[in-house]
């Protein structure tokens, strides 16, 4: 019987290990046409087509949030040579925890990216929660080409900065390739 | 904690119980500095983890690692000899110091409400969000309840081998009423 429990405990373990490991794959398929905030103010995300975008879904308590953005901080030169577009995006109503605004993260924790033309700071509307997070995850990403297209999904951009990095830079080759 | 030492230089007389001690210690060790860092991967898991590795994860990997390090000696010693052993509080210890960096911010939750959400609806999506949000502010309250857990249940095993009648322990060991 205690044997039995054991074996239980044990795979009861490993199957959530495993299951926080999957992530669904949105596909590739068209960027949904929503809109979010910046300042209050009402912004289309049909305003940066014909841009690369990294469209970042994020909670200010979530640790992996955290540490996602100075990655992203650190990479900066390299992101803004490679023309990829950041729209950072608080969760709607920061997934129903308190915590700081998106401003008062950015300056905590990147301040130096509050300027940077490359980078949009903003809070996602319900509607744009609904398309892009049904799920309610505190920390997903989207990186959508200049064609609209999402061709790349996944969260904890710290852990996956590579996957990031080569996106900016194959698009960019690409239309190298295409001149 | 007299029982506590009685019962610990009583079991580790025994070279084997040394043995599976340090083999116990290194192997969680190893578990918990690349599980640890998840809530800052994403619950992603393997060499990837030791880039994000803080002083703080590392303290409580050590302390974990070293009270399950004297624990599992304990049970593996009163399971030889057939006596009660206490695995609940160990096993609950062990499975909410694994599992809680793996709640926030990995896939777990949102999946598994999912899953449950499908039966229950009124278990909303929001509802992992906040489960998320209480894990992710209060991680070191949840890591000081695991070592109370864990130190429980060395105490309740410690407690079983001073009282064990086959362990053959010398009188002037034996814990006085």
């Amino acid at each position: 019987m205690k044997k039995k429990k054991s074996l239980l405990f044990i795979i009861a373990i490993i199957f959530l290990v495993t299951i926080s490991q999957y992530r669904t794959i949105y596909g590739q398929q068209k960027a949904p046409d929503t809109y979010f905030y910046v300042n209050s103010k009402k912004i289309s995300l049909k305003k940066f087509e014909g841009k690369k975008i990294m469209l970042w879904l994020f909670s200010t308590w979530c640790p992996s949030c955290i540490v996602g953005f100075q990655a992203l901080a650190k990479k900066q030169d390299e992101l803004k040579k490679n023309k990829l577009t950041i729209i950072v995006l608080r969760n709607y109503k920061n997934g129903g925890y308190p915590g700081p605004t998106v401003i008062e993260f950015a300056k905590k924790y990147g301040k130096n990216l509050l300027k940077a033309k490359n980078w949009v700071f903003g809070e996602a509307s319900n509607n744009l929660e609904n398309i892009y997070n049904p799920k309610k995850y505190p920390d997903i990403y989207f990186l959508i080409n200049s064609k609209g297209i999402i061709v790349d999904m996944n969260g904890a951009p710290a852990a996956t900065i590579d996957n990031i990095l080569s996106f900016s830079k194959s698009i960019k080759l690409k239309l190298k390739s295409k001149k | 904690m007299q029982k506590i030492k009685t019962s610990m230089s009583f079991v580790f007389e025994e070279k084997k119980y040394k043995i599976i001690s340090i083999i116990s210690f290194i192997f969680f060790l190893l578990l918990y500095l690349i599980t640890l860092p998840s809530s800052y991967t994403g619950g992603k898991i393997g060499l990837i983890s030791f880039k994000f590795l803080t002083v703080r994860m590392i303290i409580f990997a050590f302390i974990f690692a070293l009270l399950i390090g004297i624990l599992i000696p304990f049970i593996i010693f009163l399971f030889n000899r057939s006596n009660k052993t206490h695995t609940g509080t160990a096993a609950g210890g062990i499975f909410v110091s694994i599992i809680t960096p793996f709640l926030c911010c990995s896939p777990l939750l949102p999946i598994v409400l999912g899953f449950i959400g499908g039966i229950i609806p009124i278990l909303k999506g929001s509802f992992g969000l906040t489960v998320q949000a209480f894990v992710a502010t209060h991680e070191t309250e949840i890591y000081l309840g695991v070592i109370v857990l864990l130190l429980l249940s060395i105490y309740q095993n410690a407690r079983s081998v001073v009282q064990c009648p086959d362990c053959e322990i010398e009188p002037q060991r034996q814990e006085q009423p």
